[in-house]
């Protein structure tokens, strides 16, 4: 396998005696979307600095292609930033903000202005050069900010919750943007945010975080569909999670003893019959019946219904008090109304157990 | 909504028409009258009073208050620039903590605080005491009734109001573009100049506004801490007033004063001015 562009290695870091990094470690392949998610506060921005150099980890070691730059200031790091306010220089043109870096490293004049050129219609800005930041659109302050940092051609390029200030419209046409300058420019991007529609949607791998660690590290759908934590399986998407002993296990599968009654998922490694573990299941993969079906015992009452647009979605309140969200597509009428006794089930393998015993 | 802003600014406005245009234009209406017999005025219209600001004697004095102003100016620059720096990079408390130390002298009058330069600068004073017992020098330093004196006097309670707008832009600069300068491959040395020193201009030029304007009619610290050798503009129009008793010329004075003011603050506006005007 080839050498990681960039390695983290057990980087430790603490404001005021607080820890907000315990111990994180990660390596970025050449040409890699990987997305850092977390609530805030989790350590990622943190974690990004820490790369680009702004911040000094108390311990552990940064490695970018290999050479050890942990204690090299950010002029000195092939990895540029795009910072979540831009900070984008107001006193400069479009074009100077754009050449700042490239005149630092002594590029002729007419170079300059090629690549601000090739970097203006790679962000889709053709002719702003001429432009304040102050005289543009917060999507085109984003596409400077990009064209800036990508313009060094760094081996790294971070992102810190660049579409956090933008609306929900324009930030879907900055994801696809975003992904299409990635592969054409051919750099490693790391990212940041707190979105896990849009981790999921942009990312080759989600290195989500938690309390200054790593929960798991893995392709989107890995994350989605096979949490390895109860932290995990809470924050993506929407989830129930049963607690509980193991049954048996057996042919990639297990059953869990709940309280509130048997249920089935994928097994996982670690998950062993007479040890406790949890299931979760995603409440879009959960069928309501209204009659009861061999092989699954939860019951429960449906306690409410609501239409959100694209789906509906009813809580259940199951015979001993855990309540969960189920989500369906289409109409109203996909679930059964407010007061129906019914009996959720849902396919084993859409289910993912989490061995262990859920923290105090 | 732009009239609703009119009607609000026009307590202002009155205010200002009443306490400095009016006086104003009566200064300048004096400024082109002939001096009284024993006081005031006389009613006969002259440009005599304009003529005389070219003698020799008077540009002298003009040139040399303007050297003041400019010095002391540049000196509480030099002082106030890093200084504010220093303070905006200090935690939120030990800000507010500078701020109240910096506000404090304003409690006593500056006549009050010019003494106490005085006691600090005379050659029994404080400094050329400590000097001598500590064996540095055998004779005190001649300090007082020098131009150093008034240079010192002047940057020093000119200080502050450099110091804040300063400030002010320090404060509102976002700690993010120096990052960004940093990230980009720009060393510290370089990212000040070419983010922090830009950005903040509009706070250096307004401090230069504050400062140089006042600099040149602070007569009280020239007598004190001069001992009356450095004649500056402020000390002609004080002595026209008070001792020659010519209104007419101390009032061409006061419009010569008030122009250059003028002048200089344009000038400020117009290179610090956040229209986009590129200085770097």
């Amino acid at each position: 396998m080839a050498e990681p562009i960039l390695e983290l290695r057990q980087i430790k870091k603490s404001f005021d005696d607080t820890p907000v990094l315990n111990g994180v470690s990660l390596s970025v392949e050449r040409g890699e979307f990987l997305t850092i998610l977390g609530p805030s506060g989790c350590g990622k921005t943190t974690t990004l600095r820490v790369i680009a150099g702004l911040t000094q980890p108390d311990e552990g070691a940064v490695l970018l292609a290999g050479r050890d730059v942990t204690a090299l200031p950010p002029e000195k790091r092939s990895v540029n930033t795009v910072f979540q306010n831009y900070a984008l220089f107001p006193h400069m043109t479009v074009e100077k903000n754009i050449a700042y870096g490239l005149n630092l490293r002594k590029i002729p004049r007419a170079e300059q202005k090629e690549i601000v050129k090739r970097m203006l219609s790679l962000v889709a800005l053709e002719g702003y050069e001429r432009r304040m930041p102050s005289q543009l659109s917060g999507g085109q302050r984003q596409r400077v900010a990009i064209a800036r940092a990508v313009a060094l051609k760094p081996d790294i390029l971070l992102l810190d919750e660049p579409l956090g200030a933008l609306d929900l419209k324009l930030r879907r046409t900055m994801q696809s943007e975003l992904k299409r300058i990635q592969s054409e420019v051919g750099i490693s991007f790391v990212y940041i945010t707190h979105d896990q529609e849009e981790a999921l949607n942009m990312s080759d791998r989600i290195a989500l975080m938690n309390g200054g660690r790593f929960e798991q590290i893995g392709a989107p759908e890995e994350v989605y569909e096979r949490p390895g934590t109860r932290f995990a399986a809470l924050f993506m998407g929407e989830s129930a999670l049963f607690e509980g002993t193991v049954l048996e296990a057996s042919s990639g599968l297990c059953r869990v003893e709940t309280p509130e009654g048997e249920v089935l998922a994928a097994l996982m490694p670690g998950v062993e019959p007479g040890f406790p573990a949890a299931v979760s299941v995603h409440s879009e993969r959960i069928t309501l019946s209204t009659v009861p079906r061999p092989g699954y015992t939860l019951r429960g009452r449906v306690t409410e219904r609501r239409y959100t647009g694209s789906t509906v979605r009813a809580e259940v309140t199951l015979s001993r008090g855990m309540t969960m969200t189920v989500q369906a597509m289409g109409a109203l009428s996909a679930l059964p109304e407010p007061g129906t006794t019914v009996y959720p089930w849902w396919l084993p393998e859409s289910a993912t157990s989490i061995p262990g015993r859920a923290e105090k | 909504m732009r009239g609703k802003r009119g009607l609000s600014a026009l307590p202002l406005c009155l205010w200002t028409c009443a306490f400095v245009f009016l006086p104003l234009l009566y200064v300048l209406f004096i400024s082109f009258l002939e001096k009284g017999e024993y006081f005031g005025v006389s009613r006969v219209f002259t440009l005599d009073n304009y003529a005389r600001l070219f003698s020799p004697l008077y540009a002298g004095i003009l040139l040399n208050s303007l050297k003041i102003a400019l010095e002391s100016t540049l000196l509480s620059l030099l002082i106030g620039y890093p200084f504010a720096w220093f303070m905006a990079n200090k935690p939120p408390k030990t800000r507010s903590l500078i701020m109240v130390l910096i506000v404090i002298p304003f409690w006593t009058s500056a006549l009050m605080r010019t003494y106490g330069w005085m006691i600090l600068l005379r050659n029994r004073g404080l400094i050329n005491a400590a000097l001598m017992a500590l064996g540095v020098i055998e004779k005190p330093i001649r300090m007082l009734n020098t131009s150093g004196a008034v240079l010192l006097g002047t940057a020093y309670s000119m200080l502050p109001f450099m110091i804040l707008p300063i400030y002010s832009s320090m404060e509102k600069l976002d700690p993010a573009l120096r990052e960004a300068a940093r990230d980009l491959g720009a060393g510290p040395l370089r990212s000040f100049l070419s983010v922090v020193l830009p950005e903040t201009l509009p706070g250096v030029m307004s401090g230069l506004a504050m400062t140089f304007v006042p600099s040149t009619g602070m007569f009280f610290i020239s007598d004190l801490l001069g001992g009356g050798t450095n004649m500056l503009l402020g000390n002609l129009i004080n002595n026209q007033l008070t001792v020659s008793r010519d209104w007419p010329f101390g009032a061409a004075l006061s419009i010569l004063m008030v122009g250059m003011t003028f002048c200089v603050m344009s000038l400020c506006r117009r290179v610090g001015g956040t229209d986009g005007t590129e200085v770097f």
